[in-house]
């Protein structure tokens, strides 16, 4: 790394994004030759909730060669097989959005067309029958399949996890302070830019302390210390689309077995999250405070909880949207700073996760990186805008319209992306993902027919085998998904002899 | 059709009287100026608790009823049965399965079984039913379909467990959609004149008469019995120990089994049949040693079952010897009243309906055809009982009174040829009425400890060692094929499977 300008890298804020920053740098480019730092401030407070992720965590988890067992233990951490949708469709309904995979693809087209036929000719099964994870789901089951050997006549397991996200940011704080990464306690009071490029030279503590930098990583939340406050880089809001603009949060006691799976119970004005920890359950009342008081919704969230409240209820506001340039001159932002989706599909740290890796893709080696940001940026768009038309369609694609809230989503104009999707999927049950996209076909599979919106016609490559050929290839499927479930654990179980955290004091 | 009859009149009651109503309307009354017919119902004696547990061949009288086999299955609560497992038919040898497919595979032409007499002489501790598909697959739970190795290898194949109440619902319905007349009365008093049926007069004060009678009134033979001396029912008392019909049900079992189990204790035996809503329990008991209510408790303990609605019924095997008799012949049970053991139910329901229909006269002078019949009919039942005389003459309860006494029962006359030629080389005499074949008469008395001591001396043309790796490989082929095959539950998900709300999480 002689002949690269960037030799000091400066994170600010030390929440989940930040430390998870910070491991990611001390891994791949090593503290010799980069010196790392961490300003944090003990004063404020991170937005870390129960966090519930998507199985790409996992990914990230293992290119840090993190032990799982020791990384659930150390967070109270529970797995997660996917999310549960209560009341979305229409009040008092669920569907599941399952991880992994739906049945089996066959002939080069997804397995949901061979369904669709099947169902036209007058099958009753439900497509997720013939997915793994949601018939585990539904026993509350769980177990990891990665190391099976033989050949694979059992589909795997696709999970990712619900932890404490400041129980993971300090597990990630260990482990990235002992790879060389220097944390300094202190609040930011000023920021010194270079008078000529305006790029990011030096940042003033409170307790007199300075910090130069050659690049800076903003982590500092909603706010955006560096990036807005700063650089002004400019926010295009969303909230047109996902008009839910305050979370009240608050953790209760667990009770009963541990659920497998997050979930999501549409109310009047939003939605609460369920999330099972260990050693309690996140929960949490995401709404629209244009539609619902502060008051009513935390009231709301208060009586619809599984345990005794552990805490008070805290509230947090924010704006759906993105930062329009989330790297801008020597300074990314990470985490919230860079936008905020609502968590409604569990991808606030799959966001970080991914930035991270592009940032270590195109990382700098000059103060001057336009060329690095412009790519960045345009990548990182794409993957705020699709993920974001996944979250439209739990909204529009409904059958509720018992309230003024739900009157608005479901009928509000959509981006014009999302429309041209439901069209395809109405008519033919194709979602047409570009490879990059977050959310596969049968993620969208499941959310919309979910939702309510079932194909009326299918890819004609599955009507080109007989209907014999068809009844076996699903009967199969359904049987090993069968068998996949039978032989496996309770979650509870599962956890208990593998990865059970020491018991906490409250 | 140049017939002189121009109206027939069934008169009997539940499954006998609409498969036989369904069977002559369907074949000869569908064309203008044809038969009519007429069906007097009588009222009917099954329960909610009963069920028919057919073989497979029944399967395709289906075919010729003209009925919709899948349709049928779904709506009685059909399951598909791959054998029977007979438990503590002979103290404590193990349970063996009666399963509907071949052994092994016929080396140079030789029996497959004559190969494992010699391997069994030789140390060999391997059941016989571990060479066939067909056993291993319901043991397995499984439901068997070919590939195209396995369909030279097996034919393993399955009967059926019917809800007794809803299949005769199923055929009735299809019989008046046909255009069955009918109605639901009793008979008052047959007039015979000059060894024929003149008319009959009902309770409700009406007579009626046709041309020809047909008797479908079971036990009674209402009809039959005005024609007939007290000689013409022959019985075979002597051979069934057990005098007293029990059925019962229990709740469904899960994951369903792909076989039924048929378990002999101290007063008889019972078999535990899976419906697709219910247990169907049928016992065959007699009450000389332990008091019914014993009996049934001891039931209930072995089933470790909750057993509801429970009837006893007095039951009598025996066979008419003419079951046509002038213008009135009589199908089903009238003719032959045989037990459940094997899964013979509705056997000679079937046996005798195609025998009518084929020798369904076309003048009103009757003799041939009658002879024909009655010959045929009966040759049928005593080949049917045969094979269930076997199993308690074979037997192997030494210190239960019962079950000892029938051991020294002398066999009937074709069946006591059987043992014997079978005991010497393990060879079985087929007759041309047989409905079992060899590889069935091989399953019981192999099951029930039979095990001839020589084999056929072609055997020895193949060295032991290559006999030895043959039998190991198809072992190991025949596991991994079961390995692969769907459950039944599975089976049976996706043909009767429903979910209501489509995705509903639970």
């Amino acid at each position: 790394m002689s002949n690269t300008e960037i030799k000091k890298v400066v994170i600010v804020g030390g929440g989940t994004a930040g430390w998870m920053t910070a491991a990611g740098l001390a891994k791949f480019l090593g503290t010799p030759n980069l010196s790392i730092t961490l300003v944090e401030s003990e004063q404020i407070g991170t937005v870390g909730v129960g966090e519930a992720t998507i199985p790409l965590i996992t990914m990230f988890n293992r290119v840090l060669e993190l032990d799982e067992f020791e990384f659930v233990r150390e967070t109270n951490a529970t797995f997660k097989l996917g999310i549960e949708f209560q009341n979305w469709k229409k009040l008092g309904h669920s569907y599941f959005h399952p991880f992994g995979a739906l049945g089996v693809d066959w002939d080069g087209i997804p397995f949901s067309h061979f369904w669709l036929r099947w169902k036209s000719l007058g099958g009753g099964l439900d497509s997720s029958r013939f997915n793994a994870e949601t018939e585990a789901a539904r026993e509350l089951k769980f177990m990891n399949t990665d190391n099976e050997s033989g050949p694979m006549v059992m589909p795997r397991i696709n999970y990712a996890y619900h932890f404490d996200a400041s129980l993971y940011a300090a597990y990630l704080r260990k482990y990235a302070e002992k790879r060389g990464v220097n944390r300094v306690e202190g609040k930011i009071v000023s920021v010194d830019k270079c008078s000529s490029h305006g790029t990011i030279e030096k940042l003033r503590l409170d307790n007199g302390q300075e910090l130069e930098g050659d690049f800076f990583v903003d982590c500092s939340g909603f706010s955006g210390l560096l990036i807005e406050k700063e650089l002004k880089a400019g926010y295009e809001d969303w909230s047109h689309w996902l008009p839910v603009d305050r979370a009240v949060a608050v953790p209760c006691e667990n009770s009963g077995a541990l659920l497998p799976y997050t979930r999501s119970t549409a109310r009047d004005a939003g939605w609460q999250w369920r999330i099972p920890l260990q050693h309690r359950i996140g929960n949490g009342h995401v709404f629209s405070s244009k539609y619902i008081s502060e008051d009513e919704a935390t009231a709301q969230l208060l009586d619809n909880l599984d345990g005794k409240p552990l805490a008070d209820p805290r509230v947090l506001k924010f704006t759906t949207g993105y930062r329009k340039k989330g790297w801008d001159k020597n300074c990314i932002a990470l985490g919230l700073s860079s936008g905020f989706l609502e968590p409604l599909e569990s991808t606030s740290i799959h966001l970080v996760q991914l930035a991270i890796s592009k940032l270590l893709a195109y990382f700098p080696v000059s103060k001057n990186c336009e060329h690095e940001s412009v790519r960045y940026n345009k990548e990182m768009r794409e993957e705020y805008e699709n993920i974001k038309d996944f979250l439209i369609a739990h909204y529009c694609v409904t059958e509720r319209e018992d309230t003024p809230f739900w009157q608005y989503v479901k009928n509000m104009p959509i981006p014009e992306s999302l429309e041209t999707r439901l069209k395809l999927f109405r008519d033919r049950g194709e979602v047409l993902v570009k490879h990059q996209e977050l959310f596969k076909n049968d993620s969208w599979f499941a959310v919309l027919t979910g939702q309510g919106l079932m194909p009326e016609g299918f890819h004609p490559v599955a009507a080109a085998i007989s209907e014999d050929e068809l009844r076996l290839r699903l009967t199969k499927v359904r049987s090993g998904i069968q068998k996949r479930a039978e032989m496996m654990p309770t979650h509870d179980e599962y956890i208990k002899q593998n990865c059970a955290a020491a018991k906490m004091k409250m | 059709m140049s017939s002189n009859i121009k109206k027939i009149a069934i008169v009997g009651r539940d499954t006998d009287v609409w498969l036989a109503a369904l069977a002559l309307q369907r074949r000869f009354a569908r064309y203008k100026g044809a038969v009519e017919v007429e069906v007097i119902e009588l009222p009917p004696t099954l329960g909610r608790s009963d069920c028919y547990v057919t073989s497979p061949s029944y399967r395709s009288f289906h075919d010729f009823l003209g009925l919709d086999k899948d349709a049928v299955i779904k709506q009685a609560q059909g399951v598909a049965s791959f054998g029977q497992r007979f438990a503590n038919w002979c103290g404590p040898a193990p349970a063996y399965m009666h399963a509907y497919d071949r052994f092994g595979y016929d080396f140079n032409n030789v029996d497959f079984v004559q190969y494992w007499l010699r391997a069994k002489k030789s140390g060999l501790n391997v059941a016989l039913e571990n060479f066939s598909l067909g056993a291993m697959a319901a043991l397995g739970n499984r439901y068997v379909v070919f590939n195209e190795q396995t369909e030279n290898f097996s034919r393993a194949t399955y009967g059926l467990n019917l809800d007794a109440f809803s299949y005769t619902g199923v055929v009735a319905k299809a019989a008046l959609k046909l255009g069955v007349k009918h109605r639901q009365d009793l008979v008052e008093h047959v007039d015979v004149q000059k060894g024929k049926i003149e008319r009959l007069v009902l309770r409700s004060g009406e007579s009626i008469s046709a041309d020809f009678y047909v008797d479908a009134s079971g036990d009674e033979a209402k009809l039959l019995g005005a024609l007939e001396s007290k000689e013409n029912f022959e019985s075979w008392a002597q051979w069934f120990p057990f005098d007293r019909k029990v059925v019962a049900s229990g709740s469904a079992l899960k994951p369903v089994p792909s076989y039924a189990q048929i378990s002999a204790f101290k007063d008889g035996w019972f078999g535990l049949y899976p419906l697709q809503n219910r247990s169907a329990l049928t016992a065959m008991i007699s009450t000389a040693e332990t008091a019914f209510e014993a009996s049934l408790q001891n039931i209930a303990s072995l089933t470790a079952m909750r057993l509801e609605n429970v009837e006893a019924v007095e039951f009598a095997t025996g066979a008419r010897q003419r079951s046509w008799v002038g213008n009135c012949c009589a199908v089903g049970t009238a003719c032959a009243s045989l037990e459940q053991l094997d899964a013979l139910d509705l056997y000679m329901a079937q046996v005798s309906i195609l025998y009518l229909c084929t020798l369904f006269p076309t003048s009103l002078d009757f003799d041939e055809e009658s002879q024909l019949y009655n010959r045929k009919v009966l040759e049928h039942a005593k080949s049917a009982r045969d094979f269930q005389v076997l199993h308690y003459l074979i037997n192997e309860r030494r210190s239960d009174p019962l079950w000892a006494a029938v051991r020294g029962v002398s066999p009937p006359q074709d069946l006591k040829r059987k043992i014997s030629l079978y005991k010497s080389c393990g060879k079985v005499s087929m007759n041309d009425v047989e409905l079992f074949q060899e590889e069935s008469w091989h399953s019981v008395f192999i099951g029930q400890g039979v095990v001839p001591d020589k084999y056929d001396p072609l055997v020895d043309a193949m060295p032991e060692q290559e006999q030895i790796e043959k039998f190991q490989k198809m072992l190991s082929y025949i596991s991994n094929e079961v390995e692969s095959l769907p459950t039944m539950q599975t089976e049976l998900e996706m043909r009767t499977g429903s979910d209501d709300d489509g995705g509903s999480f639970f």
